[in-house]
This record gives C-alpha cells, sequence and structure tokens, in this order.
C-alpha cells in the first residue's frame, strides 16, 4: 500500500526495501502491476531473478545496509557474478535443472546463460564508505552503486559524495582514485558485521 | 558499412549508458572507444555523448577539465548526443538553466514530459526512412528552439525529437536501447563523410 502512496507521489522509483520492517513477511510486491519502476536487493542469482519475475527494472546486491562494512557487499556480488558465469557455461539441457537450484524462472535462467549478465542494472549497495570501496564493486561486476549512511554519516558528506561518483567512474584508474580519497575527513564509524548477531542482520530479510 | 577500415567512434564514460551505446555502434560497423579523459580522444572519427544525468556529467566534465577539450574536438569532428548528450551539445538549456558545450543552435528543456511516470516508448517515422523507428523516451527532454541551420529528422507529438546541424546530431531518446541500427548508421554516415 506504502508503495501506491509512493507511486501517488510521482516518485522516480521504489526500493522495495529490507531495511524497514517488512509489512508481509513472506511475500514481495507484485511490482508488475506498477508504472513506476522498483529497485530490489538480492544476495544471489536466485534471489535477483525472482525479484526481476515480480517485476524488478533494478537489481542491487544487499549488502548490510548502514554497516560501513563492505564484506558483505563483496560477498553478494561476488556471488551473483559467479552464479551467472557458471551458467554461460552449461549446455542447454542442464538449464532447467539450474532453474530448479535457483529456484527461479527458466526463461531468466536461459537469459542469464546467454548474455551473461541480468536483464536489468545490477546495482552494488550496503556498506560503501570510501572511494575504494566504490571501485573495488564496480571492478567485481556492478554497474552502479548506492550509497546511503556512507556518505551521510561520514564528516563531510559533500565532499565524500563527490569522490564516490568519481571512484565509480575511474574505477580502473589508481591515480584518480587517489586524487578521490584525498582530503575527505574521517568516514562514516562502521560496523563489524561479522560481531552481529543473525538477528539484527538486514540482509536476511524476504527471501 | 562498405568502408575497408572500421571507423573509431568513441563513447564519453563518464556516467549513464554508455555501454548499451558502445554494443550499439559495433552492431552499426563502428569501434566503440571508452572516452574517460582527454587522452582518448585521440584518433577518434566521431564521438557520443550517452543519455544519462546530465548534471552529473557536466560536474564530472568540468572537475576533469574536459569541457573545452569537447568543444575543441566538435569543432573537428562529428558529435552525437542522445537525451543527457542532447542538452550538453544545446546552446541553451531550461529548467534549471545550466552550463553546455554550445555546438548546437538549439534550446532544449530538461525533463520536459515530467517525472519517470511519464517515461515512455513511442513510434515515430525520421525522415528518409519507410519504416518507424521505436523511440525510447526516459525522463527526457524536449527540444524548444532549433537554428535556422538546424534540419529536423524526426518529430514526436509536434516537437523535434532528432535533429542535426552540419556534422553533429542530437535525439531526445535513446536508439541505444533497441535492437534497431537505424539512429546509429545515420551517424555513422556522418562520421564516413566528414574529413
Amino acid at each position: 500500500m506504502e508503495a501506491r502512496i509512493l507511486e501517488a507521489l510521482e516518485v522516480d522509483y521504489i526500493d522495495e526495501s529490507e531495511v524497514l520492517t517488512p509489512a508481509d513477511e513472506e511475500h514481495h510486491i507484485d511490482k508488475r502491476n506498477f508504472k513506476v519502476p522498483f529497485v530490489c536487493g538480492a544476495r544471489n542469482l536466485g534471489e535477483a531473478l525472482r525479484r526481476i519475475a515480480e517485476g524488478a527494472a533494478m537489481i542491487r546486491t544487499k549488502g548490510e545496509a548502514g554497516s560501513g562494512d563492505i564484506v558483505e557487499a563483496v560477498r553478494h556480488m561476488r556471488t551473483i557474478v559467479k552464479e551467472m558465469k557458471q551458467l554461460t557455461v552449461l549446455g542447454p539441457e542442464e538449464l532447467v535443472a539450474e532453474s530448479k537450484r535457483h529456484q527461479a524462472p527458466l526463461e531468466l535462467i536461459q537469459y542469464v546463460a546467454e548474455h551473461g549478465k541480468l536483464p536489468v542494472p545490477n546495482f552494488s549497495a550496503g556498506g560503501i564508505a570510501t572511494p575504494a570501496d566504490a571501485a573495488l564493486v564496480m571492478q567485481l561486476g556492478a554497474e552502479a552503486i548506492f550509497v546511503g549512511s556512507g556518505i551521510f554519516k561520514s564528516s563531510d558528506p559533500e565532499a565524500r559524495a563527490k569522490a564516490i561518483v568519481k571512484a565509480a567512474t575511474y574505477f580502473n584508474d589508481p591515480v584518480k582514485l587517489l586524487e578521490a580519497s584525498e582530503e575527505l575527513g574521517p568516514a562514516m564509524f562502521g560496523i563489524d558485521v561479522a560481531k552481529l548477531e543473525e538477528s539484527e542482520l538486514l540482509q536476511t530479510r524476504g527471501w | 558499412m562498405s568502408s575497408a577500415v572500421r571507423k573509431k567512434v568513441g563513447v564519453l564514460a563518464l556516467q549513464g549508458d554508455f555501454e548499451a551505446h558502445g554494443k550499439a555502434l559495433a552492431r552499426a560497423g563502428a569501434e566503440p572507444v571508452e572516452v574517460r579523459s582527454e587522452g582518448d580522444l585521440q584518433d577518434l572519427d566521431g564521438l557520443v555523448i550517452p543519455g544519462g544525468e546530465s548534471s552529473t556529467m557536466l560536474k564530472l566534465l568540468e572537475i576533469e577539465n574536459l569541457m573545452e577539450p569537447l568543444r575543441d574536438f566538435g569543432r573537428r569532428r562529428p558529435i552525437f548526443g542522445t537525451c543527457a548528450g542532447a542538452i550538453l551539445l544545446a546552446a541553451e538549456v531550461l529548467n534549471p538553466s545550466q552550463a553546455s558545450l554550445g555546438l548546437m543552435d538549439i534550446g532544449v528543456e530538461r525533463n520536459a514530459y515530467g517525472r519517470q511516470l511519464e517515461s515512455r516508448i513511442a513510434q515515430l517515422r525520421a525522415e528518409g526512412q519507410d519504416q518507424d523507428l521505436e523511440a525510447v523516451f526516459i525522463r527526457a527532454p524536449i527540444i524548444r528552439r532549433v537554428g535556422e541551420d538546424v534540419k529536423v529528422l524526426a518529430r514526436y507529438q509536434g516537437d523535434p525529437v532528432l535533429v542535426e546541424q552540419g556534422r553533429h546530431m542530437v535525439a531526445t531518446f535513446h536508439p541505444e536501447l533497441t535492437t534497431d541500427s537505424r539512429v546509429h548508421r545515420m551517424f555513422l554516415e556522418k562520421v564516413a563523410t566528414s574529413g
């Protein structure tokens, strides 16, 4: 229902987020009935393809939102990229079993096997706090990045936002990355995700 | 294209959908090159400025001191701007007003159809074509003024959406997001004929 209200507000897209308390613990929104595009989180290829089947226009790897710890974002991006690569070397007769294994529609599994990428843009999110974090996830295969607390909880949000944008553009250019990393002031105070209890994690919400 | 050597066409790769443009150029028979610095412009036969977010691209162009090198390139070689690229090539930009390369004598209003919900796919007929083009408009601008030397190649709802002036060309939609290569081939003809 909140999504309908946001659509009436004419927002540009909706993040079906695991960070706010979900109203439905089992189901995601049927996004095909909306005109406004949705972005959805995923930790692996199966989650990503299920969200796309429901109508997501963009996927972001979940990472661990608000942590400033890049390790989960890296894990999720690596997982999705690796699972996509594995599909590209399989024969057509093997894809049906893969569809079952990933719990994802066969047509989407076939698309990924043919193209080696998702049919929608693949963002990285959840824990990006420095220009180096941004460049790292871009090198791992992210097509774009989302940053929230990494910017807003830092000591100089404006300078950090500019630096992270620059790092996403020049992710393959260490000299430009060094320039982007200079004189930023302290980053946000991070949380070590390994020290969080399972029940405190945001990424485990949704299926 | 029939010429033995494939033309090298740059795609400005600071932000936006440069990857899709690279693929579209390759399908149309050119060799795409990603451009992120002044040195990347060397030896290029033409350049595409892709869609994306024009004010972000403008900031990156200014921070990286690329405005003058791009203007200079445009005095010698063809540039094709789509959506945000059209905004950057225009002489004047409205809603709000912002700096631009000023290589084409057109006035452009940003986000002129409204918000994301007004993004759409339309069918339109370009000049010299016997079949409709599929035109993807994403938070698209509208060309509100065209100068005397500007030729309108296609219109949608009465507004120019594909125009050319001399060696340069501009589309307010995204030809790189369809598999139809005709618009990119039109630009490659300009690349082939200008020097």
